[in-house]
C-alpha cells in the first residue's frame, strides 16, 4: 500500500485539481507547490504518463501572452481513477489515525 | 542556466525522439518558461525549480518509449523501453538475469512449436500428389538408382517400381546391405540388413511400432499442426504475461527513482 500510495499521491493531486477546472502546466504546479512539496520538473513526465493511461486529455486555447497553452482535462477514466484513489487514500488516512489515536498519544 | 540553455540540453538529450514529440515538448518548455516569467520569475530561477534537463530528458523518453510500445508492440519498440529503462538505472540485475533466462527458455519453447507445425505441414504436404518426397515416406512408384562415392566408400540406393528401398553400402570394412520395407504394403517383411561380413547381424527397419506407415503419417500431420499451433499459442500466452508484467515493474521501477 504505502510504495502504492507515495507513487499515487502526486498523482491524485493532479488529477483532483484538474477536476476541479482543466489547467495548464504552470497553473497545476503553482497549485501544487502550495501544497506539496515536489520538484517542477516532475510535471512533464508527469502529465505525458496520465495521458499515455488516457486519464487526461490536451487541448490547445489562446493566452493573453504568447503562443497557445496546452490545456489538460480529465477524461472519464480519469474521474473514476480520481474516485479510487481518494478512497484509498482515507482508507490509509484513517487506519494511521486510528494507530496514532489510540495507541501512541 | 537560462532559458535556452535548459531547452537546448532537453533537446541533445532527446536526440533519438521522432521529431513531433521532441517539438512537443519542446514547446511544452518555452509556454511553462514564458509562464513563469509573466508570474515575476527569471528564466534562472525557472530553469532552477525544472531541475537537471538530462535527468527530465531521461523520464519523458522512457515514458515516451512506454507510449510507442503501447501504440504498436513490436520487437524493436519493447527493445526500445528496455533500453530507455536501462538508461534511467532502474533495470537492475535481479531482473535482468531472470528476465534473460525467460527469453531463453521461450525462444526454445517457440522452436519446438515451429518444429512441431514443420513437422506437420511436411506430413501434410505429402498428401499432396507430387510432393511425397517432402518426407521420406515411399509410397512413390517411380523407380530409383542413386550412387555416390566418396571418402573410398560407396553407396547405391535403388528402389523399383512397387518394391522397398535397396541400400547398398561398400567400404573398407566391407559391404551392407539394407532393404527397408515396400511403404505401400503393409503385409510386407520387414525390411533386414544383413551385415555381409559375417551374416549375423540382422536389423529391421518397420513401420512405428502397433501404426502402418500411413497413421504414423496422418498422426504426424494433424499432431504436428495442431499441437505445434496450440504450443505456438501457450508461447503467445506466456509470453503476453511477462510483457505486461515486464511494463508494469518497469513502470513502477522509474516511479520510484523519480522519487514521488
Amino acid at each position: 500500500m504505502s510504495t502504492q500510495l507515495k507513487k499515487g499521491t502526486l498523482e491524485m493531486c493532479v488529477l483532483a485539481i484538474l477536476d476541479h477546472a482543466d489547467g495548464y502546466a504552470y497553473d497545476i504546479v503553482s497549485k501544487l507547490a502550495s501544497g506539496v512539496e515536489m520538484s517542477e520538473g516532475t510535471i512533464y513526465p508527469l502529465m505525458r504518463r496520465l495521458q499515455n493511461d488516457a486519464l487526461v486529455t490536451t487541448y490547445l486555447a489562446e493566452s493573453e501572452q504568447g503562443p497557445p497553452r496546452k490545456y489538460y482535462r480529465l477524461t472519464e477514466s480519469g474521474r473514476k481513477e480520481l474516485a479510487k484513489l481518494k478512497s484509498g487514500w482515507w482508507e490509509f488516512v484513517e487506519d494511521v489515525n486510528k494507530i496514532l489515536g489510540d495507541d501512541y498519544e | 542556466m537560462n532559458k535556452a540553455k535548459f531547452i537546448n540540453k532537453v533537446k541533445s538529450s532527446l536526440g533519438d525522439v521522432p521529431k513531433d514529440q521532441l517539438d512537443e515538448i519542446l514547446a511544452d518548455y518555452e509556454e511553462y518558461f514564458s509562464d513563469g516569467l509573466a508570474s515575476g520569475r527569471t528564466e534562472e530561477e525557472i530553469a532552477k525549480g525544472l531541475g537537471d534537463p538530462a535527468k527530465i530528458a531521461k523520464e519523458l523518453r522512457a515514458e515516451i518509449r512506454i507510449q510507442q510500445w503501447q501504440k504498436k508492440k513490436s520487437v524493436g519498440n519493447l527493445g526500445r523501453v528496455v533500453l530507455g529503462l536501462a538508461a534511467l538505472g532502474s533495470l537492475n540485475l535481479f531482473l535482468a538475469i531472470p528476465m534473460l533466462l525467460m527469453m531463453i527458455l521461450l525462444t526454445a519453447s517457440y522452436g519446438v512449436s515451429v518444429l512441431l507445425i514443420l513437422v506437420g505441414l511436411a506430413a501434410s504436404a505429402s498428401y499432396l500428389p507430387g510432393l511425397g518426397g517432402l518426407m521420406q515416406i515411399d509410397n512413390d512408384k517411380t523407380p530409383l538408382h542413386f550412387v555416390e562415392e566418396k571418402n573410398g566408400r560407396k553407396i547405391e540406393i535403388t528402389r523399383e517400381s512397387g518394391h522397398g528401398m535397396n541400400i547398398h553400402i561398400e567400404s573398407s570394412e566391407g559391404t551392407k546391405d539394407i532393404q527397408t520395407d515396400d511403404a505401400d504394403d503393409d503385409d510386407d517383411e520387414p525390411g533386414t540388413v544383413v551385415d555381409s561380413n559375417n551374416g549375423m547381424m540382422h536389423m529391421v527397419l518397420d513401420d512405428l511400432h502397433g501404426f502402418t506407415l500411413p497413421q504414423v503419417r496422418a498422426v504426424s500431420a494433424v499432431g504436428g499442426l495442431f499441437g505445434g499451433a496450440f504450443w505456438l499459442l501457450v508461447n503467445l500466452w506466456v509470453t503476453r504475461i511477462m510483457i505486461r508484467g515486464f511494463v508494469k515493474y518497469a513502470r513502477l521501477n522509474y516511479s520510484i527513482l523519480r522519487g514521488e
